[in-house]
């Protein structure tokens, strides 16, 4: 045969499109910070997040109820568009303390199996992420663990922690999470009681991430979020990178939601950054409404508490909840609140019409997912005779079976700081 | 003559200890001074605590002795403190529109320096400073209430006992956005010294309603807004013909 016949096919041959091929690249530098979301369908619903260093074309998340490591992403047989996907918004300061420009990518993966597990990948362009999965919720179960902290922001009680990049106790706190995951495999969810890094911009939210990618466990599960909006998250950055679709466009700034967890079990989370008294108390009101009947375990979470530990029981923000939020809840009997923002460990004693009474709702939390601890003020009549309020970095852990709840503070060194049960008012 | 300009003078010299009982109310037990060196500084808790009430001690005794035997110097000490505590609240942040906290507290800011000009016998820059903390003061305020401050839009609903919608009150707000700015702007030309009264009347009620939508624990909010309505006093005042100031 004729030689440069030879070359010629030889040439053709290699210049032939390789269909139905994904030419992939792994580099977990230009896709990263992966992160998923629940809001009000954990069981059938999820937002897969992530960020990338370059503004790519296609930005998509493959996906299956079985694992396709170290095999090419078509064979994954499911896959779905990012539906939302922008610039992050940089102010100079960002870039000047070493962050890089960056895309925000959110993609809703609908019509999912409960109680299923998810593997994906997500990828932009030509980059893909590793194999991470998720676990949907099971409607039918009787049963639910999650884990529920608040306030991760940085600050500088420590010499190590003055560059906010370093967070010595978040990154800690983060770890416990994974650690926990791993040993308690039936939690479902982190519920976050918000105020995530020092503000919303994006010097602060790419550290946030950066640490976030610590609670996931070494088999790749990924936690999915159940987020609030706290008195630090107003910059825009919040919107761009926790963003929950028709949740965060719902009246009044949005970010109140009802989460379903089981047909049993739900979670409300409310907004105590925008009007509690206009759209955000009708819409309450109303959730209460269909959601107590309708529920064994109903929960609320919010930022700014209606009983603080630390900071002044009179301050108006906190008694803007008292006055709107709180008779709703023991109107409709809420079985526990669980609140953020005063950087401590808190139980408070069951609460009724502003005084102890067997027959009120206990508040939890305060927020200690690795923010600088203060000192609460635990003389209050509210944790006296079995409330509790103490300096301790933190995160629930909330287990629900049949009529019983075990609530137990976890410390940073993986020790039980405080625990109780509660008895489903149901 | 002399009776008057004692009149202004104990308004504000009045003013001041009201101002700084409020700011000793709201950080004795733990505010944005402390918060601040706590979080942003690296200082412990309980010596940030510690500086906190010293400063709010330190600075109600200066007020008290300010107004009781006036002079320049603790005045200008007043006005650097109360400056530390603007300074406070925008490092902290964490609040609606912290960005315009500084402005925000324009007419807190001139209470001391009106007192210092008016010791200084300087009528012009004086009624200028009174004129121009009320105006920023009320120019804030507007902008905030053009955008829907969410604790504006709940006095709405709570002072209507829940009957006004959000929409509506959202649009409520927007008028008096406008009107705020009418007010900042109009409040420059003597001839529309009608606009004062409305100042005055409108600077006690935004002051007010926090005590009445949360009760009187939150006196120490409206105590710190007390310049909102007594600057526009003192303009009035000091503006009559009758009334021109001559020296302490």
């Amino acid at each position: 045969m004729d030689i440069k016949l030879v070359v010629f096919l030889l040439l053709v041959l290699a210049c032939q499109p390789k269909k139905n091929t994904v030419i992939e690249k792994t580099n977990s530098q230009k896709v990263m910070h992966p992160r998923i979301f629940w809001t009000e369908n954990p069981a059938n619903h999820a937002i897969i997040s992530w960020t990338s260093l370059e503004d790519g074309a296609i930005n998509k998340v493959y996906f299956d109820t079985i694992s396709h490591e170290n095999k090419k992403v078509d064979s994954y047989p499911f896959f779905s568009d990012a539906n939302s996907n922008g610039k992050i918004t940089t102010r100079k300061d960002d870039l000047e303390s070493g962050v890089p420009n960056a895309y925000f990518h959110h993609t809703d993966l609908t019509d999912l199996k409960e109680g299923t597990k998810y593997y994906y990948r997500f990828c932009s362009d030509s980059t893909f992420s590793p194999e991470y999965y998720f676990i949907t919720s099971s409607k039918k179960s009787n049963e639910l663990t999650f884990l529920y902290g608040g306030d991760s922001r940085s600050g500088e009680d420590d010499e190590e922690d003055k560059d906010p990049a370093i967070h010595s106790k978040r990154k800690a706190m983060n770890q416990l999470i994974a650690t926990l995951v791993e040993q308690n495999p039936e939690i479902m969810a982190l519920v976050h009681g918000a105020d995530y890094g020092m503000d919303a911009s994006w010097k602060s939210l790419y550290h946030w991430f950066n640490d976030h990618e610590l609670t996931i466990t070494k088999d790749g599960r990924v936690l999915p979020l159940i987020i609030s909006r706290g008195n630090h998250d107003h910059e825009i950055g919040f919107t761009e990178n926790f963003r929950l679709g028709t949740v965060t466009e719902r009246n009044s700034d949005g970010y109140y939601y009802k989460t379903q967890f089981t047909d049993s079990i739900a979670l409300i989370t409310l907004n105590t950054e925008t009007s509690m008294a206009g759209y955000q108390y009708k819409w309450l009101k109303k959730e209460l409404e269909k959601s107590r009947a309708a529920n064994k375990w109903l929960l609320v979470q919010y930022h700014k508490p209606a009983y603080p530990a630390v900071k002044p029981f009179d301050r108006e923000d906190f008694a803007r909840v008292r006055k709107y939020w709180v008779p709703l809840f023991e109107q409709f009997g809420i079985d526990l609140a669980l609140e953020s923002d005063g950087h401590s460990l808190k139980k408070t004693v069951p609460i009724l019409k502003n005084k102890p009474n067997p027959k009120g709702i206990i508040y939890i939390g305060e927020g200690g997912l690795g923010v600088p601890q203060r000192t609460p003020d635990s003389k209050r009549w509210y944790f006296k005779n079995g409330g509790h309020a103490s300096s301790n970095h933190h995160v629930w852990m909330l287990k629900f079976k049949n009529n019983v709840l075990k609530t137990s503070a976890i410390g940073i060194d993986n020790n039980v700081v405080l625990d109780f049960e509660i008895k489903s008012k149901k | 003559m002399k009776h008057q300009f004692n009149t202004v003078s104990l308004l504000l010299r009045l003013n001041l200890i009201l101002l700084a009982s409020g700011v000793f109310w709201q950080l004795y037990t733990g505010g944005s001074i402390s918060s601040m060196l706590f979080m942003n500084f690296g200082i412990t808790e309980i010596v940030s605590l510690t500086i906190e009430k010293i400063f709010v001690v330190v600075l109600l005794i200066l007020a008290i002795y300010s107004a009781v035997n006036p002079n320049i110097y603790t005045l200008y000490i007043l006005f650097v403190c109360l400056m530390f505590n603007v300074i406070s609240h925008h490092i902290v942040g964490g609040k609606h529109f912290s960005d315009l906290t500084f402005i925000a507290h324009f007419s807190r800011l001139a209470v001391p320096v009106s007192l210092v000009l008016l010791i200084k016998n300087k009528y012009t820059d004086f009624v200028m400073v009174l004129k121009l903390g009320l105006s920023v003061t009320f120019l804030t305020h507007a902008w905030e209430a053009w955008q829907a401050n969410p604790f504006f839009l709940d006095y709405l609903i709570g002072f209507s006992r829940m009957s006004l919608n959000e929409n509506n009150a959202t649009y409520i707000l927007k008028i008096i956005g406008v009107i705020d700015l009418l007010s900042a702007i109009l409040c420059w030309f003597n001839k529309f010294k009608i606009i004062l009264f409305w100042m005055v009347f409108w600077g006690f009620t935004t002051a007010f309603i926090r005590v009445y939508d949360s009760g009187w624990e939150n006196l120490a909010e409206f105590l710190v807004r007390t310049p909102n309505f007594i600057l526009g006093i003192v303009l009035i005042m000091s503006l009559s013909k009758r009334n021109k100031l001559i020296a302490l």
